[in-house]
Order: C-alpha cells, then structure tokens, then sequence
C-alpha cells in the first residue's frame, strides 16, 4: 500500500501495523521493531555495500531479456552475501553475551550441583542397565550366528 | 469515493479553494466519484477575498475533475495508492482546466484524460 502526502513524499506500508505506527506519528526511530530502530541502534548492519544494489535508480533502462535474466541471478547472490554478512554482524555482536553466558552457566553449576547428584547417580544406574542389555544381545547373537555356521555344509557350499 | 455533499479542495489556481460536489457524472444513479471521475460542483470558498484574482465567483457551477482521493485506488496489478486529501480540478463544459496551474501531487493514472 502506498500513500502519497501532498508534499508528493511516498510512504509503503507492508502491512496495518505498520500503517497504524505512521498515522499514530511514530518515529520509527524510536519503535524498536523496525528497521530505522535496529540500524540506529546498531543492532544490525546499517552500511554496507550490499545496500548499494538495493538503491532505487531513476534512469530508465532499455528491456533487454538477457540483462534481466542476470539481475534476478545477481539479486539470489547479493541476497545470500547480505545474509551471510548480516550472520557474520550478529556473531560480533554476540560475542561478548556468549562467554557471559559460559560464566553463568558455570557459577550456576557450582551452585546447585546438589540438584545434579541424584540424576547423576540415577543416570549411571540407567547406562549401565542399558551396558549390560546389549551385552547380553551381543551375546545371543553370537550364540544363533554359531548355531548357523555348524549346521549342514551343502548349503553354504551351493550358496 | 466523492458524492453529492462532499466538500472538496481545489488543486488548482483557478481562484477557489473548496467546492462541494452536486453530481457525480457518468450514469444513472452512480453514487460515488473516484479518481478521473468528472463531477459537478459549486463553488464555496474562494482562496482570496478579492474577486479579481479569481476566475470563479462563489456559488458558481462548475464541472470539476477529481484528482486526488483518500480512498485507495486499486491498480489492475493489485497495488493500491491512496492521498491525503480529496481535491479536484475545475474544468468547463469542452473539458479545458479553468485554472493554469495543479497544486500538489497527481497520480499518473490521470494521464488517460488529458489535463
């Protein structure tokens, strides 16, 4: 949907959230769910030359199939740069949260390992019940496979 | 979606500055005017106070071409465009704008009809 103010700028909504957001006179960069929010905040990559392909030209082009039909290829590949790019950003950012995690996890650890004993000991008895299960199937397998190589020559000769 | 009683802006400098609609032309019993529709108005509220720099006089009936609606136009692709306001250009009887000048955006649909 596209509405046009009467100083001719156009504004797209994708969807009555986002429509409602603007009649409401929200600045978007200051709604934490949109893009403005996210690039100002430098939550996701706000440069980068990937955009560059996204930026509306206004000199019109020539048809020509051939040239189409490598856009739509170049648009696949700067989509896939762009995602692994935008991977990349996250992991960065993320870098310091993922040792903080590690940390806690371990102060957490520390403190409850009470809680931990009794499944541990449980979890053993459950691994060694399960040891001794396949032992004992191994066992009998071997057992029948025995049964099977001494019984009469012929067939195994013919097969 | 312009009808009988809608007051309307005028995009032009023909001299007023809202006019109300009095009928909406194109056939029998047809209710609503959108974007292109021609309709006719009265005038009711000139830009200036002086009446030699306008070309109408209040009260005046002229036909009037709707150039911009806050209804959504759908477009045979399935987008849709709406504006801020409803607005119309005044044009006499032969079709010739009264004005010389269009205020404010326009849509390229109106390009058909020759203004």
């Amino acid at each position: 949907m596209l509405f046009v103010r009467n100083d001719s700028k156009r504004f797209r909504f994708c969807r009555s959230k986002c429509h409602r957001n603007f009649n409401k006179k929200r600045n978007p960069r200051k709604v934490a769910w949109t893009k403005a929010y996210r690039r100002t905040r430098g939550k996701e990559m706000a440069v980068d030359s990937t955009f560059d392909f996204e930026k509306r030209r206004n000199r019109p082009v020539k048809y020509d199939r051939g040239l189409m039909g490598k856009t739509i290829v170049a648009m696949r590949r700067v989509e896939e740069i762009q995602q692994t790019r935008d991977a990349r950003f996250f992991e960065n950012r993320m870098q310091d949260a993922k040792a903080e995690k590690k940390k806690q996890a371990r102060v957490e650890i520390e403190k409850s390992i009470e809680l931990l004993a009794p499944a541990v000991a449980n979890r053993e008895e459950v691994m060694r019940n399960v040891i001794d299960s396949a032992k004992s199937r191994i066992a009998a397998r071997k057992k029948s496979s025995n049964k099977l190589t001494t019984t009469p020559n012929s067939a195994m000769v013919e097969g | 979606m312009i009808q009988q009683q809608t007051i309307l802006k005028v995009a032009d400098n023909s001299g007023a500055k809202t006019v109300k609609c009095i009928k909406v032309l194109g056939g029998f019993k047809k209710r609503y005017a959108k974007l292109g529709d021609i309709v006719v108005v009265s005038v009711q509220q000139l830009r200036n106070k002086s009446k030699k720099t306008s070309k109408v006089s209040k009260g005046e009936v002229f036909r009037a071409l709707v150039v911009r609606t806050k209804k959504k136009y759908r477009k045979k692709d399935g987008s849709s465009f709406f504006l801020q306001e409803n607005a119309v250009a005044l044009i006499n009887k032969q079709g010739n704008p009264i004005g010389t000048r269009i205020l404010g955006p326009i849509p390229k649909i109106l390009k058909k009809q020759n203004l």
